[in-house]
Order: structure tokens, then sequence, then C-alpha cells
């Protein structure tokens, strides 16, 4: 394919090649052979004109010092070195209170060099118009990487993830708040890890993420705030015959605090739970949840389960509980309830992990022990129990909640309307409970029934999962009249942005460390939420990794925007215009006399 | 002939004096020296080699002097010998011109004294000897008295602001002495927590600038320790038995020290293992004649070499079991190079004394003890069986099934009863009369139960009635019309508590039998005169036994066992098949389909309760700035300090915020210090958001 460019070339270069052999046939002579040169310079001129050809746009090459650039940073010729405030002293350097003031001050400038750490948030806020390149420096030795746990029912396990860099065959350990060590691991060559303890009673602790080095010293402690809530009590059925199962389950729930009515079918109408449950419009709507067992819901009927699937839509809980392998008419009432799965008529094994990484750390883990206790009880060495699970083939609609140590699930749920429905594949899961991991049942219990459970409208804030004293923390979903509560009662009013779209979104600015709250009056009087606010270093090296990821993503965008701009600024035509209207005028001007002078 | 030997033996004992003045200092310092390392026997033995080679070098000086040593020594000190002494002393036969010049000579050496012959004494050697060996030994002397010497107080770290004037603990020194048994030698704490073996001795060293009127070192919620002004420092010691924390308080102090820890390391019980054989159950093979069981015990400071074996032999089968005990000392090597904390015992048992049968158990036991003092620490360790394998019974099949061969094990406990009984005897003197009763009594239960037992083949009404384990119904049963007390016969003991398990007399109790025919039948006539008599005589030794009356109560003892004896013999016992026993039948509901009231009230469940109500109150409280309670949260803590790991870092935190309540880390840190103390309740529920509107409407477009 010819281009627009390649053929006007030709035309031109044709034309021009024609007046030279016209004027070079009209008048052997040296001004013949002038004219026909300035015949080929106007249709150069003439190409130019109307393709002006990009010429290398010149100016300065801004570099700006971040955190961490190195004293001896001096500016290139055709540079001008700015330092920014975390930059450290470079005596060279003009101190800028930020980037923009910096492109203000120099408009002259064309493109950004980012030396050291990168920009801080301030700076990465807006485009900066022109070109900017950074290099990331070597991420930092210590954490790069946390993800603390997500709030936590009381008495469950938690798990926080993150990364170290530069930690190869050191260890991450988890201290509680009394520094007692209660999980840790290996670090590899990747250097990511997943830590896990127990939480007690409700409220804000700081856990201590620590990490070791080679030779054990230590490189870093972190403190990782954990977040126990403390929550209405749930209100659920319990339906099915009576078993094992739902012998600990009524345990379970009731040392849990979960209001649980039962019906416990014996047979022939007798009912051993003597709560009167009936699986009615109103009592569904008064509940949060029904585990019931897969003969009760086959024993309710086509309509007792359409009724059941409707106050699902509605946001009721469901956990079908598999007391035996599943047939085609099982997977029917799944499916008419929400909950769509093949299989399930097999048993297979489930592996389950080891309870603790040691003996120590199993102790700090299940806290002390119960005052008639027996002694050497539920020891790490204790074999754990051999359990099975009827295996399902499930798609993508149905989330695990709880799967062993292959990951096979155990329990998965499935959305339908506001409700889910789970379905509990464990079979003869109190043998947990009889084989001394009773925590571990309780855990999956209170796992499945989280997920699943009726949705509630608890105030809960939008905070970021690590807020460190002196940064912004952007807080969202919460009302006009909000305010934060910092340690020692400071009040501060926070202001929603109107720009921030319908979230309700305010900044915050925490000064000291330590528990804040946030306080509105909302439905049932006053509502309040705490988060704890880290001291000021707590992530030095999780925040400077940050920043130089950051930083690079927004360079590469300010790169971008950099390549459209200068296929516009294609270097200006009228130049070329002048030349060839001048030069044709010449030749004009010259032929004629020319001409004129062969004539006469 | 002049013996030369008589000649030499003054110069030579002159000599040999003179080489021992001369190296005896050498030998004295190197004993001297062991003693300041080693102690008392290396010092003996360094002295007891010195004293050879003193001995040595001695002996050496003495053999130097030999007969040409005299005649050269003669022949220069005396010009009248005219060098011919060599004449007088020569070993051989004489030529006669020498033997006359012999005889004129030694008329001449009869004069002389052989002990001026010696060399004199070499003063200078010995003085040299007995300068540096004085030297040595003050040396050696000043460097034991300043080994053994405290070492001065060490600076203390934490820095207290003292107003002037104040006292202001500047040194400290603490010595801790663990007891004697553990072998442990005494060590210098280089801080002010101590952690030391259960029983030490702790000294402490204070110093103070200026020096206050008094002392003391507090026990927090305890004594105070005064301190006693001794010319080192202040000086106070303690014996370690409890965990507790202190303080250092001086008169005038204005500002209260940090608590330390006294943590005493209590002493582990030794543990016992089973080496040999491997498994706890040994079969013993046709002709083995020895058995061999190696144990190993280990304990945290020493395991006493002299331990007991209690070897329990059970002879025989069925009733007839007799079982015997003895026991042998033995002693043990310690292991891994001499350490007194592991040591292995081998046992090599013959059998032969034994007189084992088929069927019949040798059981080994090693009892092991510490060595702590007072009171050292006996483990029984676990037993390990020797069997001898008896014969297997012939296969039984179709209705032999139900015969049994042997009675089943509670037949076995007559022998028990006697046994029992004939201990109690024994020991007799050394019971309280009270305590005589109980153990009696004690026995006489035994004794009741068995002819209970034996009483159910005779169709024996028992005197428990228990009641059914479920309850059939909820109503109150109706009153028996029939029977009522007084009615002319015998109903039985009202029914004391339900027994589980019992089913065998439903029947009794439903249908109001006063015998049990099914049982009744098991026996023939004449076993049945026989089980009556032994029933007889249990009574009777039952009777003696519960007043405190054994002596009384043996022979009805032996004649019972004797009767049940020739019960096995004469005749075969039919039992009634175990299995599955239902509970009994609600003849006023059956057949009648009615379900109610069948379920007595639902399956309630007690409510559980956290045992940290104190502690969890106080760790939410300290979230908030209010008051805590910190006294009842104290005396939780000393209350349930078997359950926490670490009591003491609690009380430190507590007294800690006690001292200064109003500052926020402290709060924090007992905060953090309680996280132990929480028990770990049930995972609970976490209620899932519905993600406001947005989330809703979100769930509501899902299809």
């Amino acid at each position: 394919m010819v281009g627009p460019e390649t053929l006007t070339a030709a035309l031109i270069a044709a034309g021009a090649l024609a007046a030279m052999v016209r004027l070079a046939l009209l008048r052997r002579g040296w001004q013949g052979w002038v004219l026909a040169g300035l015949s080929l310079a106007s249709g150069l001129s003439l190409y130019f004109a109307l393709f002006p050809p990009a010429i290398p746009i010149g100016g300065e090459t801004l570099v700006v010092a971040t955190a961490e650039t190195p004293a001896d940073t001096r500016a290139q010729p055709g540079e001008r070195l700015v330092a920014l405030p975390e930059a450290p002293g470079i005596p060279t350097a003009e101190r800028v209170p930020d980037l923009a003031t910096a492109l203000r001050r120099h408009p002259q400038v064309q493109r950004l060099r980012i030396a050291g750490r990168g920009l801080t948030e301030r700076d990465r806020d807006a485009a900066a118009g022109v070109p900017a390149t950074f290099t990331p420096m070597p991420a930092p030795r210590g954490l790069i990487r946390l993800d603390p746990p997500a709030d936590t029912p009381a008495g469950a396990v938690f798990t926080l993830a993150g990364e170290a860099a530069g930690m190869a065959g050191g260890t991450a350990e988890l201290l509680d708040p009394a520094r007692e060590r209660v999980d840790s691991r290996a670090l590899g060559d990747a250097g990511q890890f997943t830590l896990g303890g127990t939480t007690r009673a409700p409220g804000l602790v700081a856990f201590t993420l620590r990490l070791r080095g080679r030779d054990k010293e230590i490189v870093s402690d972190t403190p990782v705030p954990l977040r126990t809530l403390e929550e209405r009590p749930l209100r659920a059925l319990l339906i099915g015959a009576p078993s094992p199962e739902t012998k600990y389950l009524r345990r379970w729930a009731e040392d849990s605090g979960i209001a649980l009515r039962s019906r416990l079918e014996a047979g022939g109408g007798v009912d051993l739970g003597g709560d009167g449950v009936r699986l009615d419009r109103a009592s569904l709507a008064d509940s949060d949840i029904v585990i019931l067992d897969d003969r009760a819901l086959m024993a309710l009927g086509g309509g007792g389960r359409a009724g059941l699937a409707q106050a699902v839509t509605g946001g009721l809980g469901v956990v079908v509980r598999m007391t035996g392998p599943a047939t085609a008419d099982a997977r029917g009432a799944w499916r008419s309830l929400g909950f769509a799965a093949e299989g399930g008529s097999e048993l297979a094994e489930v592996a389950l992990p080891p309870l603790a990484a040691d003996a120590e750390a199993l102790a700090a883990k299940s806290g002390p022990p119960l005052p008639d206790a027996a002694e050497g009880l539920n020891t790490l060495d204790d074999p754990a129990p051999e359990l099975g699970r009827w295996t399902l083939r499930t798609g993508p609609d149905v989330v695990p909640v709880v799967t062993d140590a292959d990951g096979a699930l155990l329990a998965g749920w499935q959305q339908r309307g506001q409700g889910r429905v789970a379905l509990w594949t464990l079979a003869d899961g109190f043998a947990l409970v009889l084989g001394g991991q009773q925590d571990r049942y309780a855990q999956w219990w209170s796992q499945t029934l989280s997920a699943v459970a009726r949705p509630d409208s608890v105030f809960r804030p939008d905070v970021p999962t690590l807020v460190q004293a002196g940064e912004r923390a952007a807080i969202c979903g919460i009302a006009a009249d909000a305010r934060a509560i910092a340690p020692g009662n400071a009040e501060v009013a926070l202001v929603i942005d109107p720009d921030a779209g319908p979230r309700g979104c305010a900044a915050y600015w925490p000064q000291v460390p330590g528990e804040h709250k946030i306080v509105q009056t909302g439905r049932g009087g006053e509502q309040a939420f705490a988060f704890l606010v880290l001291p000021e270093a707590a992530l030095a090296s999780l925040r400077a990794a940050e920043t130089g990821q950051a930083t690079a993503r927004w360079a590469a965008q300010q790169s971008a925007a950099k390549v459209s701009a200068q296929q516009e600024r294609r270097s200006a035509g009228w130049p070329y215009v002048l030349l060839w209207l001048l030069l044709s005028g010449v030749l004009w001007f010259a032929e004629r006399r020319l001409r004129a002078a062969s004539t006469v | 002939m002049i013996d030369f030997a008589d000649w030499l033996a003054p110069a030579r004992r002159h000599a040999a004096l003179d080489a021992a003045l001369v190296w005896s200092p050498l030998a004295l310092v190197l004993a001297w020296l062991a003693f300041a390392l080693g102690g008392p026997l290396p010092a003996l033995a360094a002295l007891v080699c010195g004293g050879l080679g003193v001995a040595w070098a001695a002996r050496r000086a003495a053999d130097r002097l030999d007969r040409s040593w005299l005649v050269r020594r003669l022949n220069a000190r005396e010009q009248s010998l005219e060098d011919s002494a060599a004449l007088v002393f020569a070993p051989a036969e004489l030529a006669p011109m020498e033997r006359l010049q012999a005889e004129r000579i030694a008329a001449r050496l009869a004069v002389i004294d052989p002990a001026s012959l010696a060399d004199g004494w070499s003063r200078r050697r010995i003085t040299i000897a007995w300068g540096f060996a004085a030297a040595a030994l003050a040396g050696i002397i000043v460097w034991q008295a300043q080994r053994t010497a405290p070492p001065p107080l060490a600076p203390v770290t934490t820095a207290t602001p003292a107003a002037r004037g104040e006292p202001r603990l500047t040194g400290q020194r603490v010595r801790i002495v663990p007891p004697a048994y553990t072998g442990l030698p005494a060590r210098l704490s280089d801080t002010l927590d101590i952690r030391a073996p259960q029983g030490s001795r702790i000294e402490w060293t204070f110093a103070f600038d200026p020096p206050p009127q008094s002392a003391a070192v507090q026990l927090v919620g305890g004594q105070a320790i005064p301190l006693v002004r001794n010319p080192d420092g202040w000086g106070a010691s303690l014996r370690l038995d409890m965990p507790s924390l202190y303080r250092v308080n001086a008169a005038g102090m204005r500002t209260q020290l940090p608590a330390y820890r006294l943590e005493p390391i209590a002493d582990e019980p030794p543990q016992v293992r089973v080496i040999e054989p491997a498994s706890g159950l040994a079969t013993m093979s046709p002709g083995q004649r020895s058995w061999r069981v190696v144990f190993e015990a280990s304990d945290d400071y020493a395991v006493n070499p002299f331990a007991r074996a209690t070897i329990t032999t059970a002879i025989g089968e069925g009733e007839n079991v007799r079982f015997a005990e003895r026991s042998i000392s033995i002693t043990g090597t310690a292991l891994g190079g001499g350490d007194p904390r592991r040591s292995r015992f081998a046992i090599d048992l013959p059998l032969a004394p034994y007189g084992l049968q088929p069927g019949s158990d040798l059981v080994v036991q090693l009892t092991i003890a510490d060595t702590r003092s007072p009171g050292p620490q006996v483990v029984r360790g676990p037993g390990v069986i020797l069997r001898f394998p008896s014969p297997r019974l012939a296969e039984v099949e179709g209705l032999d099934l139900a015969a049994k061969r042997q009675l089943p094990a509670y037949f076995r406990s007559q022998r028990q009863v006697i046994i029992d009984t004939e201990a109690l005897i024994k020991q007799r003197r050394s019971l309280s009369p009270d305590d005589f009763l109980v153990r009696a009594d004690t026995i006489g239960v035994d004794q009741r139960l068995l002819r209970l037992r034996y009483g159910q083949f005779m169709g024996m009404e028992a005197e428990e009635t228990p009641k059914p384990p479920l309850p059939t119904a909820d109503k109150e049963e109706p009153a028996e019309p029939d029977h009522y007390d007084g009615d002319g016969h015998d109903h039985g003991e009202a029914p004391a508590s339900p027994v589980f398990g019992d089913l065998g007399n439903v029947l009794a109790d439903y249908g109001h039998t006063h015998d049990e025919s099914e049982a009744a039948t098991l026996l023939d006539p004449d076993s049945r005169a026989l089980l009556k008599l032994a029933l007889d005589a249990m009574w009777e030794a039952e009777v003696n036994l519960r007043t405190g009356k054994p002596e009384a109560a043996l022979p009805f003892e032996n004649k019972a066992l004797d009767y049940i004896k020739r019960i096995q013999q004469a005749t075969r016992i039919y039992l009634p098949r175990i299995g599955s026993q239902q509970p009994p039948i609600d003849m006023a509901r059956r057949l009648t389909g009615k379900r109610e009231g069948i379920v007595g009230g639902g399956a309630q469940l007690t409510p559980y309760t956290l045992p940290d109500a104190v502690p969890a109150t106080a760790w939410r409280a300290l979230a908030q700035t209010g008051a805590i309670d910190l006294a009842g949260l104290e005396s939780w803590v000393r209350g349930n300090s078997a359950r926490i790991r670490d009591p003491l870092a609690v009380l430190a935190a507590i007294d800690a915020l006690r001292a200064e309540p109003g500052s926020r880390v402290l709060r924090e840190k007992l905060r953090g210090t309680l996280w132990t103390v929480l028990t770990r309740p049930p995972a609970q529920v976490r209620r899932r958001g519905d993600g406001g509107a947005l989330g809703r409407r979100y769930a509501e477009g899902l299809r």
C-alpha cells in the first residue's frame, strides 16, 4: 500500500524532473542548470510544506530528587535539578515544596526524570503534562507488602499475607499482643508468606509481624491491626434428624451465642428439639439462617422449597447439610433453592492441615486451657480424625468457603437474590469434636454461617486497611455528620468531598497513633467504628516499595500522554510554504527572463 | 676386709636428705596448686606424686655415691692413706703385697669418722628452692583469695530520677546458690530478674547513694525482707520457693523502683522409659531361662543410681491365681560420659525361681527417685509384662458358645477380698481406729457387691433397684395400687440413684418379681446348694468386716472362696448372652399409637460461661480511659496462675500500672499481657454487610 506521502513525493519528483529536463533542453548553459536545480529545490520545499518534518523539540529535562536520592546527584548539561521535601540534602538542588510548583517555575521543561524512591501521593495526584522517566530502585530489605486480616468474629482464625524483599532464608513470625509467638514461616526466595492466629474477645488489638534474617536477628517489627467485632446474635433455625452432628452443632451454636431454635425430627412427627419450629413465611422472615439436612429438604416438598427459595431471594441464608450420597432428586432440590452442582454421590477423604507449626504455637493459638481441662489433652501429636466429604462438581457460581488442605470443597455457597444458599459436604464432621479438634469444627461452621447468613446493614465505613499517623486516609461510607475522635478525645469533623462520588468519602489526617473512632448518628442512635492508626515510621519499607511501584505506573502514564502530543505537534509547515513561494517566484521570474532573452 | 657400705651410709643419708630438701618445695607448691584448682583429691594425688618424685631424686643422689666415690673421697681427704684406699675396699682377692698395704691403711682408716666424708649442705640451692616455693605459695594464696571474693557491685542500669539527698540505687549484685543436690555451682545473675532452681538461696547486695536509714527487699503482695548493712553494701537473702515480684525500697526514696521477677524453676520428677523389651507385653518363648529388661531414667538434675525393681507374678488361672511380689535393688549406670541426669538400669531376671506356669504373668516395674532433698521425688515407671502363653482353648461352636468354661472376671475378686483383709490385719497397728474401721468397711462393701453378683445366679432379689435410665413418660407414674409399704412382703429399698447400664432388674422393677426365674435356672440343684453356702459365708464375712472385725471375717471369706472353687469345679455356669438391651417398654402406651408427651422438655443445653469474665472485662476497660479494678484482676490472676503461662508478667504489668495509673503506655502493656490470659471463645459468626443501597441493587441485578 502506498501512503499519501510517498505518492505525493513521487508526483512532485516527477514534476520537478520534468521541469528540469525541459529547462535543461531549453538552453545549454549554466543558467539552465541553475534553473533546473531551483525547480528541484522548489519541489522539495513543496513536499516539506505539505508534510513538515518532525524536528526534535529541544528544552530542559527536570531531574526530580525524591526520598533516598544519592547526595552526589548532579544535573547533566540540559538538565535542571530540583529536590522535593522528602529528598535528602543535595547541595546543588533547588528546593521545591512539590512537583507542581517545580513545573510552574520552570515552564521550559520538556521532560521529567525522577530519581530516588519515587513520588509521594501528593505529587502523583495530577498529570505532569510532560513525559517522565523513572527507574525504580531495588526494593528495600524488609516488608514490602502486607495484607492485614479482615474484620474477624471473636474466637475465629484469621490470616494475614505479606511479602518481604531480600529476606531469603529468614523467617516471618506473628507475635500476639503479649509478644508471644503465634505462628512462623520460613521465607523463600520469593519472600511471600501467610500467617494465622486466633482472636479472643471483641475489640481492637495490634499483633506484631516480626521479620528475622538468616542469622535470626530481628529485621523489623511491624504492627498489624486486628479488629474483632461484637455482633448481634444470629437467629438460626436447625432442622434435621437427631444425630451427633446436630448435637455438636447445637452445642457450638449455644456456646457461640447464636439464638438457635431447632427441630430434631425423630420420625413419626416426634420433635426432640422442643422449640416448635415451623418453616412458614413469618418464621423465615424472622430468621437469619436455616440449617437443614438433605432429608429435611426433601421432606419439605415442592411448595415448601419454593417458599424457602423465595425467602432466600429476600436475604435468608440456607445451609443444606449432606448426610448421604446425593441423588438426582436431591440435586434438583438444591437447584430449586439456587445451588447448582453435579456429583455428590462419592465419598472422598478430607486432607486436614496440621493444627499449628509446633506445640508452642498451638498453645498460643488455643489460649489458656479451661480450669477443668485434663493435662496432655489435644496435643499436636494426637492423630487427626479421619473425615469424609461428598465430592461435588460445581460451576464458577459456587464460591468455596471451607476447603481442606488440598483445596477440595467442603462447603460452598451460591448467591440467589439478596440471600445465599450453601452446601455442607462434610460427612461426619462431628468426628472433629470427638477427635479433639472442636476449635476447627467451630471455625468451619463459623466461616460457613458468616458467609451465608442474612446480610446486615451495620455501620462499617470504608477505612484503608493500614492507616499511618501523618498520612492522609480516605474514609468512605459515612454520613454528613460523621466525626473522628482521636486518642485523647480530640474531635475532628469529617467533611465529605462532593467530587468523590455518591459513596460519601472524606479525608482524614490522623496525627497520633492509637485507636481512632468514627462516630455518626444513624438509624438506631449513635454509631461508632474504631480503627487503629499505626505509628509514623511503622511501614517505612512497605511505603517505599509502594511508592516505587505507584511512581513507575504514574511515569508510564505520563510517557503515554507524550507520544500522542508529539504527533499533533509536528513542526509547523509555514516556513516551507514561504520558501516554496520564494523559490517558485524566483524560478518563475528567472524562467520568464530566460525565455524572454532567448526569444529576443 | 671393711664393708664399704658402712662407710657410705652416712654420706648417702646426707646426700638423700639434701636432695629431698632441694626438691620438696616444688612438690609442695604443686600440691597446693592442685588443691587450689581441683580440691582435696587432686591435691592428695599431687602430694603423693610429688613425694614419689622427691624420693626418686633422693635415691638418685644417694646412688651416685658408690665405691669408687668413696675411694676417691678418702684418697683426696687423707694424705695418710697414701692413695691406697682402693685396696681396702677392693672386691677381689688381693696379691700378698697389696694385702700388706691394705692392712696398714685399714689401721689408719679406723680413726677416720665415716660421717665426715659427706658433702656439705648445698645451702644456696636449698635457700633458693624454699624461697621460690614461699613466693609461689603466697602467689597462689593471693590468687585464690581474689578468686573467691565476690566481684564488685554492678552499676544499676535503670536510671531513676532522684532529687538531691534522696537515696538512689547505685550498685547491685545477685548471687544465686542453687540447692546442693542440683550439683549446680553458685552463680551471679546479670539482672535483677531472677530465674533459678526452686529452693535456691538468693543473696542480694545493693549500694545506695547517699546511704539510707533503712532499706528492704519488698515482695509485691507479700513480706518485706530488711536489708542489712555490712561492709560490702546492703545485703539480704531469701530462699526461692514461690514465684513473685519484688522491688527494692529504701527509706526516703520517693519514686518507686520497677518490680523484678523471682521465678523458681520447679524440679521435674524423673522419667522412666522402657528400652528393652520393645513392647510392654512380651511372650515367653519355650525354654526361656532368663529375661532381660532395660529401663532408662532421666531427670533434670540427677537420677539416684539406686533403684528398686518390683517383680509381681500372677501364677494360675481363673479364681486360682496366686500373686507374689518381691523387689530387688539395682544400680544404674550413668549414660553419656557419666552424666548423672540419665542412667540406664538393666535387669537380667532368672526365671526359674518364679515357677511360672502356662497362663501366668510376670510384671517388672522400676521405682526410681531423683536426688532432691528434702523429699526425693519417687516415680514408678511403666510395667513390662512377660506372659507365659496358655494353651489354646478347644474351639467351641453351636450351643456350647453360650457355656463359658471360665468364670467372668469379677468372680476373681473373692481372692482379692481375702488379700485385702489380710493386708488390713497386718497394718492394724499403724492405723488409727477410725481409719481401720473405714478400711474394713470398704472391704465389706466389696464383699457385699460380690455377694450380690453371685446372688444373681441364685435368683436373689437385688437390694438396689435401679431406675430405668431413660424416662419413658413425663407424667408422674401412677402410684401402684396393689403394693404399699407393709403389705406383707418386702419391696426392697427405695431406689437410690439410677445406674446406667444396669438393666438386669428391669423386669423385677416393672413386673414386681421377687425372684429372677431366668437366672435361677442357670445352676443345677447341687451347685445351687453350694452357692447358697458360699453366699451365707460371704454374708457373715461382710457383717464382720463392716463392724470392723476383719480377723473374724477372714475364716468366712476363706470358706466362701472354697465353696466357689468347688462350684467352679463341679459344673458349668450358663450366663445370659450379653447384647444390646433396649430401654423398657411402657406397657401403658404400647400399641395405642399415642405420641403425646413422649419427648420430655426437649434436649436442653446448659449455657456455656467463659471462665475469664474478670480479665475480659479488664481487657475491654483498658481500651477506654476509665478506672480499672486492679485488685480484682490481681486476685483473679493469683487464683488462676496455674492456667496462665506467665502469671508473673501479668502481675508485673498490674503492679506497674498501679504505680502510675494514668500512663497510656502501661495500660497498653497490661492490655497486651492480658491477651494470653483470655480464653479463646468458640468461633463466633460475623454477619456480612449488605453493601448499602448499591450492593442491594447489584445483588438484585444478579440473575
